[in-house]
């Protein structure tokens, strides 16, 4: 059984339909991929994920239970980071601290746990993520990719099991891309599960072993990279009926 | 039987000017985003305006009614909306409460300074006039009363259904951006709204005044009622609101009914929209959480240890030079800048760091000048031991429902608060009662402090030692997670933080400290009362604060002495107009401007720095060195 199954999920914006019927899963060591055009509702399912936005209907399955009614901050203490299309960082403290925070709070709900030196550790996850240069400044005072990193390297700092990423590599250069891809498999060897959505398809096609597509509001494939690519209503939903 | 029916009409009368209250100020709020705590500061300054033109000056009424309803009030709306409200938009709400509580303050002094103390006889209209309906009788003013609020939600209704003008309100309302790019101006929306408003503002004043003797407190403290109402409408819908406007009439009304019959609870009136608006917050469900917010403010640099120790040292020493130069009296004077200033660091933890408004400040402070009366007889330290320990818990409670929600609704359930205890909680024997309560200075370790000089260097080693201590608080595991929770609320809560608890932390700490230092302030004048503890002693000391700069230690500093300064030079009493007015000019002007005066000035001395070498070198002075300061942001 996958670490995260969504079945049926339904949001209702007002009349709208933002999300209908969408079941996806994400498995512990695996990069999923969730892709789609502008406003199929891939962000709206990361809020319900997160719980952030409750669904009108559907259940969130995380380790075999049911979390469809537990509150967000109960989901990030079982094991369940995201990042933010619109970036979430702390931007009057430094990538440091935004780490350490993070860190920090993470302590305070495992306290039954053996900690190592809190220092070490949020440096160690800033060479991970590439950070190094730029540890010491103010978050809202460095460029966009990089603050996405260090939305990323906050995720890290809570020992995720599952982490939830919205367009981490917009902003990002080509280099850099490639170094963020890499990043990601390295992660998924550690055995955490990756849900990932992006737009950079040539990324997503690299790094997942599975992908979704959302279009409308609904599912309408999943399946490998070269089975994503071959299918004709993806396809459609990409380049348009023409 | 007759006498439940005559009730009943006097609850709907009473309630028919709540409505219209209420109706302006969500019809405003909607529109522009901004909860305007002036508002029944606008009725108030336009039932005075009325009087005068009617009772002073001797015009006809229908004329003076014209004039204030349709001409003076939606000029002065438009003209708040165009001068302050306009440059407010996608502010936080920390910085538009500062604005609005700004202008209401400065409202009434206005009006006390044009219409000092008296007595001003106010009729009803058409006085002695009335019919008889079912046995009853309704006077001709209850009877306009009432037809004024129906004919106000016949309009309403029109005006927003059926009207091109009603429509692009309630596009404003969905999407401000959206509604201008289809042509609508969101500006002249709002500013009509803002008229509106004010007109709605001035109906409720004339209406309501002749039962409040045209009093300026009283009729201010329209607007808890008002909000009280239109929170039954979570402050959007106006039907709900009208509904919740009645309701709260009716109970008005019974509850006289019934001590007719039975005995009396003292205050509960004054009380009841506090207890509505209680209620209707813990029944208001949990609001998502906004993500995509823009975040991370210019931001705080935190003096070190070493720095914090250093400035703590030199006001110190300061303090003590000055406790031999100054006379006992003036002592007294600049020691109640600095009790202030020690309020004022229960803000900064508060408002500077978290992002939180509180409006009862003062009446954290008297719970803390009562512990001290109470338990510090004799001068003993249980007094100071105890003022923290009363004051928080009752904070946390009063917070508590409030805080699963926005920032606004903590600013309204902690100003109904204050409300609520003046009329019902210090008034009663066991606490204040009617009476002057001695409150003892410290004895502790051989030293007494009875005497002004060590008493004035006692309050600025207490001062500088709680300073220190919110620095080291500021930098600590602590600070961090609250400027976090500042900057993103929505990551906090994905990370596993559990934003009420904390939250929650935050106001009762800003509690703890606002008793702590009520039993100073309490010591330093040696008696405390129901009336130094009002509701509306609260808005001087936020709105300074504000002004001072709440972000940052010596802000507070610089406050509290301004505000002392204020409030010694003024003489007439606990209302002085000119601490109101004076106040609240400062904090409209200054309100939007994050950093306050101890920025500013350390800003000006910074080239200084550079140019003088031993300036350079010198230990830090605290306002220089304090952190940028920056104002309440909003949260989540």
């Amino acid at each position: 059984m996958p670490l995260l199954q969504a079945e049926e999920i339904n949001v209702t914006f007002g009349g709208h339909r933002a999300l209908i019927d969408v079941s996806v899963d994400a498995d512990a060591g695996r990069i999923t991929g969730l892709i789609g055009p502008n406003g199929a509702g891939k962000t709206t399912c990361f809020n319900v994920l997160s719980g952030l936005q409750p669904p009108n209907g559907g259940r969130v399955i995380f380790d075999s239970s049911d979390i469809s009614s537990v509150p967000a901050f109960k989901r990030g203490r079982l094991g369940m980071a995201r990042t933010f299309q619109r970036i979430e960082v702390f931007g009057s403290l430094t990538v440091f601290e935004n780490v350490l925070v993070a860190a920090e709070i993470r302590r305070r709900w495992a306290r039954g746990e053996q900690h190592g030196d809190i220092t070490e550790e949020c440096n160690d996850i800033i060479d991970l993520v590439g950070l190094r240069s730029v540890a010491d400044q103010r978050v809202d005072s460095i460029p966009t990719g990089l603050s996405r990193l260090t939305e990323l390297a906050r995720a890290l700092a809570t020992k995720p099991r599952l982490i939830l990423l919205d367009e981490p590599s917009s902003g990002l250069d080509d280099d850099e891309s490639e170094a963020f891809g890499e990043l990601l498999l390295t992660l998924a060897k550690q055995g955490v599960a990756i849900l990932l959505v992006e737009h950079d398809i040539d990324l997503v096609m690299q790094v997942c072993d599975r992908i979704h597509v959302l279009d409308f509001g609904s599912i309408i494939a999943v399946g490998s990279p070269a089975e994503i690519r071959k299918n004709k209503s993806v396809q459609k939903a990409y380049l348009g009926e023409g | 039987m007759k006498d439940l029916l005559a009730f009943t009409v006097i609850g709907v009368v009473i309630g028919s000017i709540y409505a219209i209250a209420a109706s302006g100020l969500v019809l405003t709020y909607t529109t522009s985003g901004i909860f305007n705590f002036a508002h029944g500061g606008i009725g108030m300054l336009m039932a005075f305006t009325y009087w005068e033109f009617r009772f002073h000056h001797h015009w006809p009424a229908p004329l003076a009614i014209f004039v204030v309803v349709f001409v003076i009030a939606p000029a002065l709306g438009a003209l708040i909306e165009r001068v302050l409200m306009r440059n407010l938009h996608g502010r936080s709400t920390g910085t538009s409460l500062v604005v609005t509580i700004g202008l209401m303050v400065m409202l009434m002094g206005i009006a006390q300074g044009l219409w000092p103390p008296k007595a001003r006889p106010f009729p009803e209209f058409f006085a002695g006039h009335g019919v008889t309906i079912l046995g009853i009788f309704v006077t001709a003013h209850e009877l306009i009363t009432m037809v004024v609020a129906g004919f106000a939600a016949l309009v309403f209704w029109f005006l927003l259904n059926r009207t091109r003008t009603g429509v692009a309100m309630r596009a404003v309302v969905d999407d401000r951006n959206l509604a201008a790019l289809n042509g609508v101006s969101p500006a002249r929306v709002s500013m009509l709204a803002w008229a509106l408003g004010a007109s709605l503002a001035a109906i409720a004043g004339i209406l309501i005044a002749p039962s409040l003797n045209l009093e300026i407190l009283q009729l201010t403290l329209l607007v808890v009622v008002a909000y009280a109402a239109a929170v039954v409408g979570k402050l959007k819908s106006l039907p709900m609101t009208f509904v919740g406007a009645i309701i709260l009439g009716l109970l008005t009304a019974y509850l006289s009914f019934s001590w007719l019959h039975a005995g009396s609870i003292p205050g509960l009136p004054g009380a009841l929209p506090t207890i509505m608006l209680f209620v209707c917050l813990l029944l208001i469900p949990e609001e998502r959480l906004r993500v995509g917010r823009l975040t991370g403010e210019r931001g705080p640099r935190v003096p070190s240890l070493n720095e914090s120790i250093q400035g703590g040292v030199l006001l110190v020493v300061v303090a003590v030079v000055v406790s031999f130069v100054l006379s006992d009296a003036n002592l007294v004077r600049v020691g109640q800048g600095l009790a202030l200033a020690l309020i004022m660091l229960s803000l900064v933890v508060l408002t500077g760091y978290g992002g939180q408004v509180s409006l009862a400040q003062m009446t954290f402070v008297g719970m803390g000048a009562f512990a001290m009366a109470r338990f510090g007889m004799g001068g003993s330290p249980l007094g100071l031991l105890m003022a923290p320990l009363l004051a928080a818990p009752i904070g946390a409670l009063i917070a508590l429902p409030a805080l699963r929600l926005q920032g606004l609704y903590l600013a309204l359930a902690t100003m109904a608060f204050g409300v609520g205890a003046e009329n019902m909680l210090f008034p009663r024997s066991w606490l204040f009662g009617s009476s002057t309560r001695v409150v003892p200075r410290l004895h502790i370790l051989g030293l007494h402090f009875d005497k002004e000089a060590p008493n004035f260097v006692l309050l600025a080693v207490v001062f500088a030692l709680m300073g220190i201590g919110v620095l080291a608080l500021r930098r600590g595991r602590f600070g961090r997670l609250v400027s976090a929770m500042r900057d993103s609320p929505a990551a906090c809560t994905t990370l596993g933080v559990n934003l009420t608890t904390t939250r929650l932390a935050v106001f009762t700490l800003s509690a703890a400290m606002a008793g702590f230092a009520g039993a100073f302030y309490g010591s330093l004048r040696g008696s405390a009362q129901t009336n130094d503890f009002l509701m509306f002693q609260s808005l001087p000391v936020l709105l300074m604060a504000v002004i001072g700069g709440v972000t940052s230690v010596s802000g507070a500093l610089t406050g509290g002495l301004l505000l002392g300064l204020l409030q010694t030079q003024s003489s007439t009493g606990v209302l002085a107009g000119l601490v109101f007015l004076f106040t609240g000019a400062a904090a409209v002007s200054l309100g939007r401007n994050p950093h306050g005066v101890a920025f500013y000035i350390s800003q000006k001395l910074e080239p200084l720095k550079d140019k003088v070498p031993w300036l350079r070198e010198a230990p830090p002075d605290e306002p220089l060195t304090e952190e940028l300061p920056r104002i309440a942001a909003a949260t989540g």
